[in-house]
């Protein structure tokens, strides 16, 4: 009697193993698929990432028309974070325009200022800015800018060149200056073509550098 | 007739000249902007005294100025930059504003003034001062006094750690 009850139990046991590994199995599989549904989903978002972005803002054109920073996504994009008064930031302009020179026809390149609601820049700063850059020195938009002309004679460039590429300004309230938490300018954001920031650098980026990221964007 | 255009010219001329001086003279001149301390220190309070004269009345005088650092690593101004409305003081033409750095790795600072006056603004030309970045000098030249009053404190901290250590490990090895 004893014994057809320890029987039982024992099968009783054996049976409960069974059922015991069987949902370990569905555990593991559920594991599996779960980390597969992650990774896809990883995967997917990363590579619809252009339709996203995440960097949309708005800022004013030199013109005072206000346009969206996605609407110059499409090609590869340095966006240049800068202060009309900012020496590094002058300095930058001379990388830039090499950059403009040697990559015309893949890179743009957008400027924008964010010192207006710290500092009180506003459009007139920029446009005297550029003139103190294209002028053949020396020129009354250089009194305002004595640091450029420095510069334009350091780097042989008394005759002057044009920043002919698009400038912006943040608004008053410095919308721009805290979504981007930036601490300095310049500040260079280098995006590929998906509106992806690929390389950024806070403070002055020289030539090599900055020619490196593109053509590896490029390749 | 041509002696009446010669004389046309000539008045005309002498208009403009003098418009032209008018046109010269009614911006406002910064004559010198003085600073306390002279050769400030990064997070040093710093008061900048303007003698600014003008043929208009001047409105406002306010005061930018934006800490940079200059290194071999990195240019940079930092974002936060001062601009702040100079107070007319006692003596005529002069105004007077007193900030406080904020960045201790700041190696410059720029400076110029935004002058309104006539409904229109003026602004002065760009001025950088490189910041004293030598430690002050005399014999005390340690910035926290409490600091190395108890000389060898942490090397002797340092034997009685060791020395607890031995005594456990011996303690174990008796047992």
């Amino acid at each position: 009697m004893v014994m057809t009850i320890r029987k039982r139990a024992d099968q009783k046991k054996l049976q409960r193993s069974k059922q015991k590994k069987i949902p370990k199995k569905f555990l593991l599989l559920f594991v599996c698929i779960i980390i597969l549904l992650f990774a896809s989903y990883y995967v997917l978002s990363s590579s619809n990432s252009s339709s996203k972005y995440a960097d949309e803002f708005t800022f004013t054109l030199l013109n005072g028309k206000e346009v969206t920073f996605s609407d110059y996504l499409g090609k590869i994009l340095i966006l240049d974070f800068m202060g009309a008064h900012c020496q590094p930031c002058q300095i930058q302009m001379f990388v830039l325009r090499e950059i403009a020179d040697n990559y015309s026809s893949t890179v743009d390149i957008l400027s924008l200022d964010v010192w207006v609601a710290s500092a009180g820049e506003n459009t007139q700063d920029i446009i005297t800015l550029k003139d103190a850059f294209s002028c053949s020195s020396p020129c009354s938009a250089e009194e305002q800018y004595p640091y450029v002309q420095y510069l334009k004679s350091i780097f042989n460039k008394e005759e002057g060149f044009n920043l002919d590429w698009t400038f912006g300004l943040d608004d008053s309230d410095g919308t721009i200056l805290t979504k981007f938490q930036l601490s300095g300018v310049p500040t260079l954001f280098l995006y590929d073509i998906k509106g992806n920031i690929y390389y950024s650098n806070v403070g002055y980026t020289d030539y090599d550098t900055l020619a490196a990221k593109i053509e590896e964007l490029l390749r | 007739m041509k002696q009446k255009i010669k004389y046309i010219l000539f008045i005309g001329s002498i208009v403009g000249m003098l418009l032209s001086i008018q046109t010269v003279t009614s911006e406002p001149s910064v004559e010198t902007i003085t600073l306390d301390p002279e050769e400030p220190e990064p997070l040093a309070t710093i008061t900048f005294t303007a003698v600014v004269t003008s043929e208009e009345t001047i409105n406002e005088v306010w005061l930018i100025v934006k800490e940079c650092k200059n290194t071999s690593g990195q240019k940079i101004c930092f974002v936060d930059s001062f601009n702040v409305t100079m107070a007319p003081t006692d003596i005529e033409d002069t105004y007077e504003a007193t900030i406080t750095l904020s960045h201790d790795d700041a190696t410059y600072i720029t400076y110029n003034l935004n002058i309104f006056g006539d409904d229109t603004w003026y602004q002065s030309t760009d001025t950088e001062l490189d910041l004293n970045l030598e430690p002050p000098n005399g014999n005390n030249s340690s910035t926290d006094g409490n600091k190395d009053k108890t000389p060898g404190f942490e090397s002797f901290a340092f034997f009685l750690a060791c020395g607890l250590i031995l005594f456990v490990i011996k303690r174990k090895r008796f047992r």
